[in-house]
């Protein structure tokens, strides 16, 4: 009889419990979150999604906690949350069920949730216990239409004090598989006193395959046609020692030269071109920012060393450059604001929205030649700062309590 | 009514003490040794006058408005970049005039407390200490200042003093400021969006009012030298 009872229990806890999951991925669905994968193990309960909706990760993640907090029930203690990025695990967030319901409805402080929550970017161990759980809404196979601006400028001469080259950049890319995207950004020239280019063309028509190795290693290899006119091989690897703390990068590009003219007539020479550097990124996490150096090869053939400081305002970049090679110096800075909606439309099988970042190198003094190389679209590894823990934590003291 | 109402809250609202006509945090034309809250951006315009400001006292002829973006870029760094522009001078191979680029560093080296002041090291224009300019380039407005400021409140009075020594530094030469400068900031307590400015700076006496609007606008109101008008104002925005 007891054996019975104990049965009935456990079925019933049994199916609360999967009826709870199954509610939770069906608002994160209903919101526009991707790749999403749940189960329960020993009172805790692993969620898995992409936020492909909210232009801010740290947005995206405190909308997964809100909901996490209003449809999961006290027969869970713990939650863990794998983010992901192009199906591709980046960062896991632990917390207590009890003081995250707490905190969300104001009932605690920030310090008070903050303080038994944890993130980190080793996601081996949490990644492996998804294995062969069911993905609900996949994020592969649907267009995504990002229409973004680029500015290129330098300042001229007495006749034309400042020298722009401005264009719209419509851009067709979509995720094929984990981490593989296939992508193609067209510039269409709204002004240009700057290059020689003064007509509408591609600027990058790329496949790219992003790779997460063990222990917190990123590799990424493009291949395709870039920005500069340079077609090729370009691959960047990425290894993370202290969490977000402490990074060494490499980055190698196999490109030559070409371009498709005003009249579609194919121009192009044979010679290659080798870039290539490796460098150590610090960050100081009170501060968000980078302190970065790095040795190479660039596009013009000259060798030198770049150095750089660059704070993040959450999705706001702002930073400082210098770079000196065998050609000669440039000092400047830098900044990436986003565009306009802190939220886009659902994913679907096309949507059009705005572009990811708009980016703007200003040199100082020097050339622009110096330290030069070219642009290879949307970068897996640059993106990951948003994902970074301390970033995500941080941001979610403004953005989750009530 | 109730808009009306609503409107002079949001007037009431903020604090005094904003951009100089520079385009770093100070009085007038001098700068002080406080720095807006980490990650304060603002954006400004500001109207310098032909016979007062360091261009032109270089025997310029024309009127100058600058513009700048200022950035707390650390709670203890401000960064400023500035164009200035001189009203009616044309771009030209004639002319050969160029608007003027400054990129501003400021550190605050201590925090003011109870008893001490707030310390700060300023770069200003420091295109000569990158040796960017070239022999004789345009450093029209550097200056390597230390400067501190000490706020102190008498009744419902709050009047902030500042005093600073610019000099000569690497291979930037000190235009803006010569010397000693100083200033006070007077507001009352029932008013704290309105502030008086009095100054030296190092070459004349100046005097302006400066006004705060829904703790985001700052309108700056004055005379150089008490005969020749300057005006700026500001947005700031906090990330």
């Amino acid at each position: 009889m007891m054996k019975n009872i104990l049965f009935i229990f456990t079925l019933l806890i049994s199916f609360l419990v999967s009826s709870q999951e199954n509610n939770l991925i069906k608002a994160l669905h209903e919101d526009g979150f991707e790749n999403l994968q749940s189960f329960t193990a020993a009172e805790t309960l692993y969620l898995s999604y992409e936020n492909n909706r909210y232009r801010f990760q740290g947005r995206g993640l405190a909308e997964v906690l809100k909901i996490a907090s209003k449809e999961v029930s006290g027969l869970v203690k713990d939650l863990v949350v794998l983010i992901k990025y192009k199906d591709i695990p980046v960062t896991v967030v632990k917390t207590d069920l009890e003081t995250l319901k707490k905190y969300v409805s104001g009932a605690v402080s920030y310090e008070a949730w903050a303080i038994q929550a944890s993130f980190s970017l080793s996601t081996d161990k949490v990644y492996a216990k998804f294995e062969g759980q069911e993905t609900v809404n996949s994020s592969f196979y649907k267009a995504d239409i990002p229409v973004g601006v680029n500015l290129e400028y330098a300042l001229g001469d007495f006749t034309d004090g400042v020298k722009i080259d401005l264009n719209l950049t419509p851009e067709l890319r979509t995720v094929l598989g984990k981490g593989l995207t296939a992508s193609f950004e067209y510039h269409t020239r709204v002004a240009n006193d700057l290059t020689e280019y003064n007509y509408s063309s591609p600027n990058v028509l790329k496949a790219s395959q992003d790779i997460r190795l063990s222990e917190n290693k990123f590799l990424s290899f493009n291949f395709g046609y870039f920005s500069s006119q340079r077609f090729g091989l370009n691959v960047r690897y990425i290894n993370y020692v202290l969490e977000e703390r402490l990074a060494f990068h490499m980055n190698y590009g196999l490109t030559q030269f070409a371009y498709l003219n005003e009249d579609l007539e194919l121009k192009y020479n044979t010679f290659e071109r080798q870039i290539y550097s490796a460098g150590l990124t610090y960050r100081i996490n009170k501060f968000d920012t980078d302190i970065s150096a790095e040795y190479g090869k660039y596009l013009e053939f000259d060798i030198g060393y770049k150095v750089s400081v660059q704070r993040q305002f959450n999705e706001v970049f702002i930073g400082f450059f210098f770079t000196k090679t065998n050609s000669g110096e440039n000092l400047g800075f830098n900044f990436q604001v986003p565009f306009f909606g802190n939220k886009y439309l659902k994913p679907n099988r096309v949507r059009v929205r705005p572009g990811d970042q708009f980016i703007l190198d200003y040199n100082y003094s020097g050339s622009n030649d110096v330290g030069s190389t070219y642009n290879t679209g949307e970068n897996f590894q640059n993106n990951l700062k948003e994902f970074y823990p301390q970033v995500l934590k941080k941001s979610l003291k403004k953005i989750l309590a009530q | 009514m109730k808009y009306i109402y609503l409107l002079f809250f949001l007037i009431l609202m903020g604090s005094v003490k904003g951009q100089s006509l520079t385009g770093t945090k100070g009085l007038l034309h001098v700068p002080t040794a406080e720095l807006y809250p980490d990650k304060t951006f603002a954006i400004g315009a500001s109207f310098l006058p032909l016979p007062y400001m360091s261009y032109s006292r270089g025997g310029e002829q024309y009127d100058a408005y600058a513009t700048y973006v200022t950035a707390t870029f650390f709670p203890w760094m401000e960064v400023m970049f500035r164009y200035t522009h001189q009203i009616g001078n044309e771009v030209n191979p004639i002319t050969q005039y160029f608007p003027d680029r400054m990129l501003t560093v400021r550190l605050r080296l201590l925090k003011e407390r109870k008893y001490t002041p707030a310390v700060l090291f300023g770069l200003q224009d420091m295109s000569g200490a990158f040796a960017t300019a070239g022999p004789g380039g345009a450093v029209n407005y550097s200056a390597t200042y230390g400067v501190i400021t000490k706020n102190f409140e008498w009744q419902q009075w709050q009047v902030g003093v500042s005093a600073g020594y610019a000099f000569d530094f690497l291979d930037m030469p000190t235009i803006d400021y010569k010397g000693l400068f100083g200033g006070v900031s007077i507001s009352h307590k029932s008013l704290k969006n309105v502030g008086l400015l009095l100054e030296h700076d190092s070459e004349t006496f100046n005097a302006g009012v400066e006004l705060f609007l829904f703790n985001r606008l700052q309108l700056l109101l004055g005379a150089a030298n008490f005969d020749a008008p300057v005006a700026g104002i500001s947005y700031r925005y906090s990330l």
